[in-house]
C-alpha cells in the first residue's frame, strides 16, 4: 500500500506541532513537580492528597487538560520517531512504521479517554 | 502533442550514510533533541499511570507517594526534564529565525520574539506550578 503523503501528513504534522507546543510550554513544569519535587518532599503534602487530588481531577477542564498533556506528546513522538528512524537510514517498512508510530499515539489517546473518564 | 515526459520519481533519492549525525557535533544534538520525543512521550504515559492512584483515595493516594519516591522515577524525571528543556530552549529560540512579524511598517526583532517566548514560557510555568503546589487552589 502506498502511503498517501500528499494528503494526511498536514494532519500529523498539525498534531506534531501541537504536541512540539505542549512538551515545551508544559511539560517541563510537570514533570518537575511530578517527578521530582513530590518526590523529594519540596511540595506540602497537603498539595497532593488524595482529596485535593480528587477534586482537582473532579473538573472536567483539569481531565480535558489532563487529555491534551498527555495525547498531544504522543503524537509528538510519532511523527518525530517515525522520521528519527529514518534519519538513522532505515527506508524499509516505510509504511508498516508509520501505522505503528501514529496508531500507538492513537492507542494512547484512547486509553487516556477511558482512564480520565473512569476517575 | 507531448507524450514523452518522463515518469515523476516517487521519492528523494536518499545518500546519506546511517551514521551521518556522528560526524559533527550539531548533528549529533540535533538527533538527541529528535529523542527528546520519545522520553516525552514515555514520561506522559507513566504520568497518565498515576492519575487514578493520585485521586483514588487515601490508600491509593500513599501508594502512589511511596511509588514515585523511587530512584528509578526520580532519575527518568530527572533526564526527562533535561531533553524537554533542550526541547523547548531550542524550539523558542528558533522562533526568532522562523517567523516574520510586523507592526506597522516596522519588522519586529528576532530576538523580541524569542524573548516573548520565553516571558510566555516563564509565566505559563509558574501559575501552573503555584495551582499544583498550592493546597487551596482547585482543590
Amino acid at each position: 500500500m502506498r502511503y498517501r503523503i500528499d494528503t494526511i501528513e498536514p494532519l500529523w504534522w498539525g498534531l506534531f506541532m501541537a504536541g512540539a507546543g505542549v512538551v515545551g510550554m508544559l511539560l517541563p513544569v510537570h514533570i518537575f513537580i511530578n517527578g521530582l519535587a513530590i518526590p523529594l518532599g519540596w511540595v506540602p503534602t497537603e498539595a497532593y492528597g488524595p482529596q485535593r487530588m480528587a477534586n482537582l481531577v473532579g473538573n472536567p477542564l483539569v481531565r480535558l487538560y489532563l487529555l491534551v498533556l498527555v495525547s498531544l506528546p504522543l503524537f509528538h513522538w510519532a511523527h518525530r520517531f517515525r522520521y528519527f528512524v529514518f534519519d538513522l537510514g532505515i527506508h524499509v517498512a516505510r509504511m508498516p512504521i508509520a501505522v505503528l508510530c501514529y496508531g500507538a499515539a492513537i492507542v494512547g489517546t484512547v486509553l487516556a479517554v477511558i482512564t480520565l473518564v473512569r476517575l | 502533442m507531448h507524450t514523452g515526459a518522463a515518469p515523476r520519481a516517487s521519492a528523494y533519492p536518499w545518500r546519506m550514510r546511517a551514521n551521518w549525525w556522528l560526524k559533527n557535533p550539531r548533528y549529533s544534538l540535533y538527533m538527541l533533541r529528535e529523542l527528546s520525543a520519545v522520553f516525552a512521550a514515555v514520561w506522559v504515559v507513566l504520568f497518565l499511570m498515576q492519575v487514578p492512584q493520585m485521586a483514588g483515595g487515601p490508600e491509593a493516594n500513599m501508594m502512589w507517594r511511596d511509588s514515585v519516591r523511587s530512584p528509578g522515577w526520580i532519575i527518568f524525571s530527572l533526564v526527562s526534564l533535561a531533553f524537554v528543556l533542550y526541547h523547548a530552549w531550542t524550539a523558542f529560540t528558533s522562533v526568532g529565525a522562523l517567523v516574520y512579524l510586523r507592526v506597522g511598517k516596522t519588522a519586529t526583532p528576532g530576538s523580541a520574539l524569542n524573548a516573548s517566548m520565553i516571558i510566555a514560557w516563564v509565566v505559563v510555568t509558574l501559575v501552573i506550578a503555584v495551582i499544583l503546589v498550592s493546597p487551596t487552589v482547585g482543590g
